[in-house]
C-alpha cells in the first residue's frame, strides 16, 4: 500500500517538476542529511561545545529554510502569491540572508 | 612601719616574747648575726665612696662598731676637708668627730671650733645644734667642762621644740659633760609615753630606726652618767629591742650606724640587757635540740652559762603538754644550751616555753620565750593496703584485696560504671609505731596511655585511717569517659615528716558507660588542615576518531550532492564572463572567505568593516547580474 | 633677632631630648615597700641594662597616674607588691585592664599573702590565685633550706612549657619558688602554663588540714603563667616575688636527699621571661607581601580564574640587635572568598622569604590572600591583601576543540554549498520543456 504511493509520488515527482527545481532539491536533500550527521554525532557524544552544536545544527537548519523559501518563491506554480517579487529577487533575499547567518554562525561557533 | 605589718606572723605569746616570723630572707635570727653584720659592713663600705661627709661619717663609726679596719683614708679625709667648705653645726661635727677616727693627719683648721664655740652663744639654737657643736669642740681637742649656759640653752630648746627628735639630742647633748643632766632625766617617761606600740611587740617612735635609734641610745648614755635607773621598764625595753632587730635589713649608712649602736648600748649598758633565744638545730631522729641563747649582737651575755629550763612543750593543733620543766645542759659553746625531749615525743609542731634565769638583773627578756618548733618524722606503712571494686549497690563488706608496701597489686583490677573503687589504709610513725595524720594523702589515677591525671583526696576514717570511695559512673565526667588502664598511686606527705610517700598500689581497668569525649579542642596554634581547590571536571569529550570520523561523514552529503547534480545533468550555460558574474561571485566567494579569517583570527568589528567593503561591491554586482538576468527572463 | 635664633635652638633641642628619652621602654614599678627595690637588685639591674627606664613607686602612692590625655606615660608596668589592699591614686585594675588593652605589658608578682586587689586582676587576665596564706607545697620536692613546711619548692625545669622562646632554653638548674598556687581555665586558649608543678604538688594553707579539695592540685599546680592578649598585649603572672629575688638568683639549689646544683636556673628563667613580657622577643612582623602571576614580577588589575599565581612574604623577628629574617616551616597562606578556598603551607625559599605557587579557583569574586600565623610565645601575624579574580573573557576560552570538528565542518561546508549553488542556479540554462511540446 505504502510502496504503491511512494510509487507514485516518485513519478509524479520526477515528471511535474522543473529541472530548476530538482537542482534545488538535490541542494535541499544535502543540507537535511548534514543536518542529520550532526544531530546523530551529538546523541552519541553529548553536547560538549554547545556553543559550536549549535552553531553547526541551526547554520543547517536555516540554510534549509532559506533553500525551502527560495524554492517557493521560484517555483512557477506560486508566482501569483509572489506577485511583486520576482525570483531574482529572492535569490538576492536568499544570498543576503545567508551572509547575515554565516557572519552569525561563525560568531557563535567559537 | 607599714612593712612590719605585713610580716608573716605565726602567733604571738605573751608579752615578753621575742618571737620572730621567719623573713623571706632565709633563716633569719633574732639578733644580729653574722651574716647581718656582713651585710651591714657592705653598706658601710658603699657609704665610704660617696663624697657626703654625713655618710662617710656613718660609714666609718659603723666600720669602728664592727671592729673593722678603715680602708684607704687618703680619699676619706680628701672629701672631709671638701666638705668644710660647707658651713653648718652638723657638717663640722660630722668632719670632727670622724676626722681621728679615719686616720687623717693633723688637726683641723682652728676656724672650725671658733665657729661651733660661738654658735653655743647664740640665742635660740637647737638641741641638735648644741650636741653637735659640743661633740665637734670636744673631737677637737677642746676640754669640755660643765656650762651652766648651756644647759639653759638645752632647756630653752626643748621648750621651744619638744618634738622626739629634739628630746633624743637633747639627751645625747646632757649626757655630755657641759651638765649633770638631772633636769632631762626626769622627764625620760615622758618621753617614752610617747612611743607607739605595734602589734603588741614593738615599740618604736614617729621617724623611723634613726630617731628611735637616738633616742633610746640617749636614754640610756643620761642613765649612766646619772647612775639612776631610767623609768623605761624592761618589758619596755623588751619591746624596743624587738623593733631594732627587725629593721637590721636597713640599706643606708645612717640607719645601719643607728642600728649597730643602739644595739651596743642595749648590750653593754648596766640597766637593760636583753637576751634572745633561739633555736639553733633540732635533730629529730636523735630527739635532741639545741638553742642559742645571746644578746642582741649575737654574743654570749656576761654571765654565761645561765640556768636554762624548758618550762612546757605543748602540741599546737591539740594544746596537750607533752614535757614540763626540763633542764637544758649548757654546751661548750658558751651561747648554746641542749635538751633531750622525752622519749616517744611524736612528730609535729610545738611550743616550746623557754625561761632563762640569770642572776643579773639587767639581762631581760629570759622568762618565757614562747618559740614554734617541728620536731620531724618519718612515715611508714606497715599494714597492708585494702582496694576492691564493689557493685554499687552491695552493702555488704566487699572483699578486699591486700597489698604490702612497696609491692603492686599483681592483677588488674577491672572496674566498670556501676562500681566504686574502694581503697582503705593507714600511716604509722616510723619511730612510735602509732597512726599518724598528715597533711596530704591523696589518690592520684594516671592513664597509662594518655598520661591523663586525676586526683582524689581520701578522707579519715574512724580508726585514724584513710579511706576512698571512688564512684566510677558519677565521675565518669572527670574521666571524660576515658576507659582503660589507670595507674593508681598513693601519695602522701606533711611537713613535718622527712620522708614522703609515693606508691603505685595497683592498675585499674576502667571502662565507662558512654563514649569517650575527648577535651581536645583545636588548638589556636596548631597547623590548620591544607585545602586543595576542587576544580570543575571538564566535560568528557569523545575520542578524537570518532570526532574525525564525523567530520568525513559531514562531508559525504556533498558529495552526494554533486553525484546528484550530476545525474540531473546541470549545466552553467548561461555563464557569461561578465564583470558583475565575476564580481558577484568572486564577491559572494571571498565574504565566505573573510569569514573563515574571521573565525580564524579577526574580531567582529574588523569583520564588519571589511564585510562592508565587500559587501558593497557583491551587492552592487549581484545587482546588475540579477538584473540583466531578470531582464533575459523578460524577454 | 638673636633671642629668635636662641630659642629655636633650645626648642629643636628639647624635642630632641624628648624623643630621644620616649623609647619604648618607660616602665612603672610598683613595690609594697621600698626594700623590693634592694632584695631584687639584681632583677631591676638586668632591666636597666637592657635600656628600661625605671619608675620606682609605693603601689599605694596616691601619685599614681597611667594615662594622661588619652595616651599612656608608660609602656611596661611591673606589680612586685603582692600584699597591697587597694591601689593608690588613678591605679585600680580597671586602669590596669584598660593599660592591657591599649597594649602594655604587665608583669604582676604574688605571694603566699597576696591581697584581694591582686586576686581581681588575675581573674581578669585568666588566672585565679589561692586564696590568702595558701602556698603552693610539695612534700616531694623541696629545698633544704626550707624552713619546715615544705613550701620552698625545686620546681624541675622539664615542668616549663616547651617554648624557648617565652622561658628559654629548658636545660638549666632546678628553679626554686616559693609563693601561691594559680590555676588557669584550659579552656581559655590565650593562657599559656609557663611552669606547672609536679604531680605530688598542691596548693593549701600550710598549717590547715585539708577539709576541701584543694585549689589546684597535680600538675594543675600553676606557678607562672602568662596571656598573650589578642592585641599582642603580654601579661605574665608569678605566684611567687620571691622567684624574682636576689636570694633565689644566687641560691644553690638542693632536693631533700638530692643532688646540689651551686646556683638555680631562676636568673635564667626570669631574664627570658622579662625579655618576652616586654616585647623584646617573641615579635614578628610581615616586612613585606608580593603577589603576581606566574612569570610576571607585577601584579595585574585583577586576576583571572584559574591563574597561577605566586605570593610571596618577607617575615621578620626582633631580636636585640634589631630586625631579622625568621625563619619557620609552617606559614600557611589562605585563599579566602568568606571560606577559605585554598590553604596551602609556604615554602622558604630565602631566608625569612616565603613563597606559594598555586591555582585560582575556578569560581570568581573578591578573595584575600590572608597569612595568619600564631604560635605559642610569638606575635600573632596577620596580613590581608585583597584581590579580585574576574571569570574568564569570552575571547579566552577554548577554541578549535577536536569534538566540535563536525560541526565546523558542517558550517563551512555550508557556506561552500551556497557558493557553488550560486553558480549553478544562476547560470543554469533550462532546456525547452518536453511537456509542453508533447
Amino acid at each position: 500500500m505504502i510502496t504503491t504511493v511512494l510509487g507514485k509520488f516518485f513519478r509524479e515527482y520526477s515528471q511535474n517538476t522543473s529541472k530548476r527545481l530538482k537542482i534545488i532539491d538535490c541542494y535541499l536533500l544535502y543540507v537535511f542529511l548534514t543536518g542529520i550527521v550532526q544531530f546523530i554525532y551529538c546523541c552519541l557524544v553529548g553536547t560538549f561545545p554547545f556553543n559550536s552544536f549549535l552553531s553547526g545544527f541551526i547554520s543547517a537548519v536555516s540554510s534549509f529554510i532559506l533553500a525551502v523559501c527560495l524554492r517557493l518563491q521560484v517555483n512557477p506554480q506560486n508566482k501569483l502569491q509572489f506577485a511583486k517579487i520576482s525570483p531574482e529577487r529572492g535569490f538576492a533575499d536568499f544570498i543576503v540572508a545567508h551572509v547575515i547567518l554565516h557572519l552569525v554562525v561563525i560568531n557563535f561557533i567559537g | 612601719m607599714a612593712s612590719l605589718i605585713k610580716f608573716n606572723i605565726i602567733c604571738t605569746f605573751g608579752l615578753l616574747s621575742t618571737l620572730l616570723a621567719t623573713l623571706c630572707f632565709g633563716l633569719e635570727t633574732p639578733y644580729i648575726s653574722v651574716q647581718d653584720k656582713e651585710r651591714l659592713k657592705n653598706v658601710f663600705t658603699v657609704g665610704l665612696t660617696t663624697k657626703d661627709a654625713a655618710s662617710i661619717h656613718y660609714s666609718v663609726l659603723g666600720y669602728k662598731l664592727l671592729n673593722q679596719k678603715i680602708p684607704d683614708s687618703k680619699e676619706i679625709c680628701k672629701v672631709l676637708t671638701d666638705s668644710l667648705s660647707k658651713e653648718g653645726a652638723d657638717t663640722y661635727f660630722y668632719v670632727s668627730s670622724t676626722w681621728k677616727e679615719a686616720g687623717c693627719p693633723g688637726t683641723l683648721p682652728p676656724s672650725i671650733s671658733k665657729y661651733l664655740s660661738s654658735l653655743l652663744l647664740k640665742d635660740g639654737i637647737s638641741t641638735s645644734d648644741i650636741y653637735h657643736a659640743v661633740e665637734g669642740l670636744r673631737s677637737n681637742g677642746q676640754t669640755i667642762t660643765k656650762d651652766p649656759k648651756i644647759e639653759k640653752a638645752i632647756q630653752a630648746a626643748i621648750k621651744k621644740d619638744d618634738s622626739v627628735s629634739s628630746l633624743g639630742y637633747a639627751l645625747h647633748a646632757a649626757s655630755l659633760p657641759v651638765t649633770d643632766g638631772v633636769f632631762l632625766f626626769d622627764r625620760i617617761e615622758d618621753i617614752i609615753f610617747q612611743a607607739d606600740e605595734v602589734d603588741g611587740k614593738y615599740l618604736q617612735f614617729e621617724g623611723g630606726l634613726s630617731i628611735t635609734g637616738l633616742v633610746i641610745s640617749g636614754i640610756y648614755k643620761l642613765s649612766a652618767k646619772v647612775n639612776k635607773t631610767p623609768a623605761i621598764s624592761a618589758e619596755q625595753a623588751t619591746k624596743f629591742s624587738n623593733y631594732f632587730v627587725t629593721r637590721k635589713s636597713v640599706q643606708t649608712p645612717k640607719g645601719a650606724w643607728s642600728l649597730l649602736n643602739v644595739l651596743q648600748t642595749l648590750t653593754t649598758n648596766k640597766f637593760h640587757r636583753p637576751i634572745v633565744v633561739s633555736v639553733r638545730n633540732i635533730d629529730s631522729v636523735k630527739g635532741v635540740m639545741s638553742i642559742d641563747v645571746t644578746d642582741l649582737l649575737g654574743k654570749a651575755p656576761t654571765g654565761s652559762p645561765f640556768p636554762v629550763t624548758l618550762d612546757s612543750l605543748s602540741r599546737i593543733s591539740d594544746n596537750t603538754v607533752v614535757a614540763s620543766k626540763i633542764k637544758f645542759e649548757p654546751l661548750t659553746e658558751k651561747t648554746s644550751y641542749q635538751i633531750k625531749f622525752p622519749s616517744g615525743t611524736s612528730s609535729g609542731v610545738y611550743k616550746a616555753v623557754i625561761s632563762v634565769t640569770p642572776t643579773d638583773q639587767a639581762i631581760i627578756g629570759g622568762a618565757n620565750n614562747a618559740i614554734e618548733i617541728r620536731i620531724t618524722g618519718q612515715l611508714a606503712v606497715t599494714d597492708p593496703l585494702l582496694i576492691a571494686a564493689v557493685d554499687s549497690d552491695h552493702f555488704l563488706q566487699p572483699k578486699y584485696n591486700k597489698v604490702v608496701f612497696p609491692e603492686k597489686l599483681p592483677q588488674v583490677l577491672e572496674i566498670d560504671s556501676h562500681q566504686r573503687l574502694a581503697l582503705r589504709f593507714n600511716l604509722k610513725e616510723k619511730s612510735s609505731g602509732k597512726p599518724i595524720i598528715v597533711h596530704q594523702a591523696f589518690v592520684r589515677l594516671s592513664h597509662s596511655v594518655t598520661g591523663q591525671e586525676l586526683i582524689f583526696v581520701s578522707e579519715k576514717d574512724s580508726n585514724n585511717g584513710y579511706k576512698l570511695d571512688l564512684d566510677i559512673g558519677a565521675k565518669s565526667n572527670e574521666f571524660g569517659s576515658l576507659p582503660g588502664v589507670y595507674n593508681l598511686e598513693i601519695i602522701a606527705g606533711d611537713s613535718v615528716l622527712s620522708n614522703s610517700l609515693q606508691w603505685h598500689v595497683a592498675d585499674a581497668k576502667l571502662s565507662f558507660s558512654g563514649d569517650a569525649k575527648p577535651k581536645t579542642t583545636q588548638s589556636m596554634f596548631s597547623v590548620k588542615p591544607e585545602i586543595k581547590h576542587l576544580f570543575r571536571e571538564p566535560e568528557k569529550r569523545p575520542p578524537v576518531f570518532v570526532s574525525n570520523l564525523f567530520t568525513g561523514l559531514v562531508f559525504v552529503p556533498l558529495i552526494i550532492l554533486f553525484i546528484l547534480w550530476f545525474k540531473l545533468g546541470i549545466n552553467v550555460s548561461n555563464f557569461s564572463l561578465r564583470l558583475s558574474t565575476l564580481g558577484f561571485h568572486l564577491g559572494l566567494g571571498s565574504i565566505f572567505a573573510l569569514f573563515v579569517c574571521f573565525w580564524l583570527k579577526l574580531n567582529m568589528f574588523e569583520t564588519l568593516k571589511y564585510l562592508l567593503v565587500i559587501g558593497v561591491i557583491t551587492f552592487l554586482s549581484a545587482n546588475k547580474l540579477l538584473s540583466s538576468i531578470a531582464a533575459k527572463h523578460k524577454s | 633677632m638673636g633671642y629668635r635664633h636662641v630659642y629655636l635652638v633650645f626648642l629643636s633641642v628639647f624635642c630632641a631630648h624628648l624623643a630621644l628619652v620616649h623609647s619604648e621602654n618607660e616602665t612603672l614599678v610598683l613595690l609594697d615597700n621600698l626594700a623590693i627595690k634592694e632584695t631584687h637588685s639584681m632583677f631591676f639591674k638586668s632591666l636597666k641594662e637592657r635600656g628600661y627606664s625605671l619608675t620606682f613607686k609605693l603601689a599605694d602612692d596616691a601619685g599614681l597616674l597611667l594615662s594622661k590625655y588619652g595616651g599612656f606615660l608608660y609602656d611596661h608596668l611591673i606589680i612586685f607588691a603582692p600584699s597591697v589592699e587597694e591601689f593608690g591614686g588613678a591605679l585600680s585594675v580597671q586602669a590596669v585592664a584598660e593599660f592591657i588593652d591599649g597594649g602594655g605589658n604587665v608583669l604582676v608578682a604574688g605571694s603566699s599573702m597576696s591581697g584581694d586587689i591582686l586576686r581581681e586582676l588575675a581573674s581578669e587576665c585568666g588566672f585565679e590565685v589561692d586564696e590568702e596564706g595558701a602556698a603552693v607545697i610539695d612534700h616531694h620536692n623541696y629545698d633544704v633550706k626550707d624552713q619546715g613546711k615544705h613550701t620552698l619548692i625545686v620546681a624541675d625545669p622539664k615542668n616549663l612549657i616547651d617554648a624557648p622562646v617565652i622561658v628559654g632554653s629548658r636545660n638549666i638548674p632546678p628553679l626554686l619558688y616559693q609563693g601561691t598556687g594559680l590555676i588557669a581555665d584550659s579552656e581559655n586558649p590565650l593562657v599559656l602554663q609557663l611552669l606547672t608543678g609536679d604531680s605530688t604538688s598542691y596548693s593549701y594553707i600550710p598549717d590547715q588540714p585539708i577539709k576541701e579539695y584543694p585549689h589546684a592540685v597535680g600538675k594543675n599546680t600553676l606557678m607562672l603563667a602568662a596571656l598573650q592578649a589578642r592585641n599582642n598585649a603580654r601579661v605574665v603572672f608569678s605566684g611567687a616575688l620571691y622567684f624574682f629575688s636576689d636570694e633565689a638568683f644566687t641560691s644553690p639549689v638542693q632536693k631533700n636527699g638530692g643532688k646540689k646544683f651551686e646556683v638555680s636556673g631562676n636568673r635564667d628563667v626570669a631574664t627570658a621571661l622579662s625579655k618576652w613580657v616586654f616585647k623584646e622577643s617573641g615579635v614578628l612582623r610581615v616586612k613585606s607581601t608580593s603577589h603576581h602571576k606566574v612569570g610576571e614580577k607585577q601584579p595585574p588589575a585583577a586576576y583571572t580564574i584559574m591563574d597561577d599565581v605566586v605570593f610571596s612574604l618577607e617575615i621578620e623577628r626582633k631580636t636585640s640587635t634589631g630586625w631579622v629574617p625568621h625563619d619557620a616551616d609552617d606559614v600557611q597562606l589562605e585563599f579566602v572568598r568568606i571560606d577559605p578556598f585554598v590553604r596551602t603551607t609556604l615554602k622558604r625559599t630565602k631566608p625569612g622569604h616565603y613563597e606559594a605557587v598555586f591555582k585560582i579557583p575556578d569560581v570568581y569574586g573578591v578573595y584575600q590572600f590572608k597569612v595568619d600565623y600564631s604560635r605559642i610565645g610569638y606575635t600573632t601575624l596577620y596580613s590581608s591583601t585583597q584581590v579580585s579574580v574576574r571569570p574568564l573573557e569570552h575571547t579566552q576560552y577554548e577554541r578549535f576543540i577536536a569534538s566540535a570538528y563536525p560541526y565546523y565542518a558542517s558550517a563551512f561546508s555550508m557556506m561552500f554549498g551556497v557558493f557553488v549553488f550560486s553558480f549553478v542556479f544562476l547560470h543554469f540554462k533550462d532546456e525547452p520543456s518536453k511537456t509542453k511540446q508533447e
